[in-house]
C-alpha cells in the first residue's frame, strides 16, 4: 500500500489534499480519482459550476505527481459515431457548401480581374 | 478503548442505562435485566459477528467498542447502515427475524455480551416494560435508518459528514460515553466513505473543508467537534429522530 494525495486543481486556486489516501498502486489510484471525480462533478453541477474546468494532480508521499486527471477526461461521453447514412449525407452537405463557395469565389476573383484591367486602362490615359 | 474500566461494571449495565433513557423501568426490571444468562466475548477489530444469511441464536450487547451494520451489492459495493455504539443491540431484530438480511461487524476491538434468544423471549414475556423498552429500541433503530436514507439520499457530502459526526457525538454524549465534544470514533476513511456513499477521497476533501471551516479535529481515531451547534446547521441536524427521552 502506498499513500496518495489528490490535489484538486481549480482555475484559478489549487485545493491541497494534506491528509492522502492508502491504496495499492498507482492504477487504483487513477480508479478511485475517476469515481471521485465524477462525484465531485455531481456537486459542482449542482452549484452552477463547470466540472470541466477542474484537474486532479495526483502525487506520491514524496511529492513526486504520478498523474494528472482532467475532469472532462472522465465527464466527456464517448465521441459518438454518427450512422452511415448521416455521414454520407453530411460530406453531400459540406461538399455541397464548398462548391457553392468556390464558385462564389471565382466569380468575385473575375470580378476583381476585369476591375484591376480598366483600372490599369484608365492608368495609362493619364 | 475502555475496554479495561468495563471488567468491573456488570455487561448489562449498559443497556440498562440505554433503556433507562427513554423508559422507566421498575428494580424488578432492571434485576431480570441484570439476571439474564449472558457470555462476554472479546471480538477483533474488523470482523464479522453476525453475516447475511446466518441464523442467530443468539443477541449481541455492545459493551464497548464499535461495531456497524451493513450491506454489499453484486458489485461489491458495501453500504454501512447504522453504527453501533456501547449498550446497543444491534441485532435485536434476529429475535423475531430469523435470518440476518445484513452483516454485523466490529469497527474496533470490542467487548460482546451474547444473550440467548430463548433467555431474552422469557424475559420480555415475564417483563412487559422490558419488552417495551425493547420494541422501543428496535422502532428508533428504524428512525435512524430513515435519517440515513435521507442523509445518503439527498445531502450534500459536506453536510453527510457534518449529520453523522453529530449524530455519533450525540448519541456518545447521552450515554455519557462522550468527554464533551471530543470523542473516540475507530473508523478508517473507508469506513466513513461506506457511510456516507462517497469515495474515500471525496470523504478525505470534505474532512478538510469541515477542518478549515473550524467545525473540526481528526487525530488518529480521536473525533473534537468544536463548534457543535454550527456543525448541526451544516449538517441539518435535528436530534429528534434519535427520541432521546421519555416524552421524545
Amino acid at each position: 500500500m502506498a499513500r496518495y494525495f489528490f490535489h484538486l486543481v481549480s482555475p484559478g486556486q489549487c485545493s491541497r489534499d494534506d491528509i492522502g489516501t492508502e491504496l495499492p498502486n498507482a492504477e487504483a489510484a487513477y480508479l478511485e480519482a475517476c469515481d471521485t471525480a465524477i462525484e465531485l462533478s455531481y456537486e459542482m453541477l449542482r452549484e452552477r459550476q463547470d466540472p470541466s474546468r477542474h484537474t486532479f494532480e495526483i502525487t506520491d508521499s514524496d511529492g513526486h505527481m504520478v498523474f494528472e486527471l482532467p475532469f472532462a477526461e472522465v465527464t466527456r461521453p464517448a465521441e459518438r459515431v454518427p450512422p452511415r447514412a448521416d455521414l454520407r449525407a453530411s460530406i453531400h452537405r459540406h461538399h455541397e457548401h464548398a462548391s457553392g463557395i468556390i464558385s462564389e469565389l471565382r466569380a468575385n476573383f473575375g470580378q476583381t480581374q476585369s476591375l484591376l484591367q480598366s483600372t490599369k486602362a484608365l492608368l495609362t490615359q493619364i | 478503548m475502555m475496554v479495561s474500566g468495563t471488567v468491573a461494571m456488570h455487561p448489562a449495565e449498559r443497556l440498562i442505562r440505554k433503556l433507562q433513557i427513554t423508559t422507566a423501568l421498575s428494580a424488578e426490571d432492571v434485576s431480570a435485566l441484570e439476571q439474564l444468562p449472558i457470555h462476554i466475548k472479546e471480538v477483533a477489530a474488523r470482523t464479522a459477528i453476525v453475516r447475511e444469511g446466518e441464523r442467530p441464536s443468539q443477541c449481541c450487547l455492545l459493551v464497548d467498542g464499535f461495531i456497524c451494520r451493513s450491506k454489499t451489492t453484486d458489485a461489491g459495493k458495501r453500504q454501512i447502515l447504522s453504527i453501533h455504539i456501547s449498550g446497543d443491540i444491534p441485532d435485536l431484530q434476529s429475535l423475531h427475524l430469523h435470518v440476518m438480511d445484513h452483516d454485523m461487524t466490529t469497527l474496533s476491538r470490542c467487548a460482546v455480551a451474547f444473550i440467548g434468544h430463548e433467555a431474552m423471549r422469557a424475559v420480555t414475556r415475564e417483563r412487559p416494560i422490558v419488552a417495551e423498552a425493547l420494541w422501543r429500541e428496535t422502532l428508533i433503530d428504524a428512525a435512524v435508518f430513515r435519517e440515513w436514507i435521507v442523509n445518503v439520499g439527498r445531502r450534500s457530502a459536506v453536510s453527510r459528514l457534518a449529520h453523522l459526526l453529530a449524530e455519533i457525538g450525540t448519541r456518545l454524549q447521552v450515554m455519557r460515553l462522550a468527554e464533551g465534544d471530543r470523542f473516540e470514533l475507530p473508523m478508517t476513511q473507508l469506513d466513513i466513505a461506506d457511510a456516507l456513499g462517497l469515495t474515500p477521497v471525496h470523504v478525505n476533501r470534505v474532512v478538510q473543508e469541515l477542518r478549515r471551516a473550524g467545525l473540526l479535529e481528526l487525530r488518529k481515531h480521536t473525533v473534537f467537534l468544536p463548534d457543535l451547534p454550527r456543525l448541526k446547521e451544516l449538517g441539518d441536524f435535528d436530534d429528534l429522530y434519535l427520541h432521546q427521552s421519555e416524552s421524545l
